[in-house]
């Protein structure tokens, strides 16, 4: 056995080519997640706080600090449990289905799954969010990089190493870190689900 | 250098923020892009989300493009880092999947290669190639399926020559052992 018998060998295992559609699709796909990025980068130099916002903000916040600080303290209690309850349903459906939850949806009609047609959902942390508006709340266990519908609008979930959450939907933006930022009418919150699973 | 009209005014038009030009750089080099990104991975979609990635960073990294390497050359190196970073990050489910990897072999001997139709061919050496250490599989798929020498491969990998023909000598070794089997059938 020799170099070219190894060679030719190797050239005859194809790479397995893809459906036109997707080769038709692949550069709009690449160039939306471009411009969807830049307008990320461009929110984020708007949002950029000057100097006397940040004194104004940091008077307010000791006043209602006090004040959400007594609040929390009693709702936290609610919302360690419904982590828990979370975390559990999580635990039981990965052990299933490994590999394919998108979503796990919570809301007033109980739990439902969201799961992919094949066991190819990248690994990544789980996250946790919690979404309520006019019409109730949602809970979620999805991940970075998956689609979940927020008050009716389609939004992708990104999450960076920090673990920084962001919502980016076609009417939606919103970016965490931390619970209690409003988009529009919805209090949303967001949180890595953990590892001590 | 080797680049046609149409692919620099692509890159002109994409450096200026023209993402219809990038679209179609993109699906002038979709193909080998994906095709690399599956031989370094295995898997199909790890594959296509490495490809996306390549692009991206290709399109953020455009000011440093100056055209002294092929356009194709350049994204392939940005390509192979992505993969290679990519492992990296994934080494844990890697040692996991070699491990099993390795069961599976033991439990199938070299009869799995050596009575197999076409497919399972293919995927005999797509598990042979998935085996080799991260930098020897890079080496092997530039200068094999992308048909490199070894001078173009070192510049793509950031390695001197001699670093590539060792990686390429020792990734052959190892490739005809376990593909004896596969390449005796052939004969």
């Amino acid at each position: 056995m020799n170099d070219f018998e190894l060679e030719r060998l190797l050239k005859s295992a194809r790479a397995p080519d893809r459906t036109d559609d997707y080769w038709e699709r692949f550069p709009r796909h690449v160039t939306s997640g471009l411009r969807r990025a830049a307008a990320v980068e461009r929110s984020d130099g708007r949002g950029f706080p000057r100097l006397a916002c940040w004194m104004a903000a940091a008077a307010a916040c000791l006043i209602v600090g006090f004040a959400v600080g007594l609040w929390r303290g009693r709702s936290s209690g609610e919302a360690a449990a419904r982590l828990a309850v979370a975390r559990r349903f999580y635990r039981e459906i990965e052990a299933l289905f490994p590999n394919q939850i998108q979503a796990i949806v919570f809301d007033q009609r109980g739990a439902r799954l969201i799961l992919a047609e094949n066991p190819d959902v990248p690994d990544s942390p789980p996250l946790y969010l919690r979404v309520c508006g006019p019409r109730g709340c949602q809970s979620f266990v999805t991940f970075s990089g998956q689609k979940i519908r927020v008050n009716g609008d389609e939004c992708e979930v990104l999450a960076d190493v920090s673990g920084n959450v962001m919502l980016v939907g076609s009417k939606l933006f919103w970016t965490g870190p931390g619970p209690g930022l409003a988009a529009g009418r919805l209090r949303i919150e967001a949180q890595a689900l953990g590892y001590a699973l | 250098m080797g680049d046609s009209g149409d692919e620099l005014e692509w890159i002109r038009r994409s450096r200026e923020g023209d993402s219809e030009a990038f679209g179609k750089l993109v699906a002038s080099h979709q193909r080998m892009i994906h095709a690399l990104t599956f031989r370094m991975t295995g898997s199909l979609a790890d594959s296509a989300d490495l490809a996306q990635e390549a692009f991206v960073q290709a399109y953020r990294r455009l000011g440093s493009f100056r055209g002294e390497a092929r356009f194709s050359s350049w994204l392939y190196q940005i390509a192979v880092n992505a993969c290679l970073n990519w492992r990296k990050s994934n080494a844990r489910r890697q040692r996991a999947f070699r491990d099993w990897a390795e069961q599976e072999r033991a439990l199938h001997s070299d009869s799995h290669c050596a009575n197999s139709g076409n497919d399972e061919r293919t995927r005999c050496v797509q598990d042979a190639l998935i085996r080799l250490p991260d930098k020897q599989r890079a080496a092997i798929v530039l200068t094999v399926y992308e048909e490199m020498n070894h001078a173009e491969a070192a510049r793509v990998l950031g390695c001197s020559e001699t670093t590539v023909s060792w990686r390429v000598f020792a990734a052959r070794r190892k490739l005809k052992r376990w593909l004896k089997p596969a390449l005796q059938q052939d004969e």
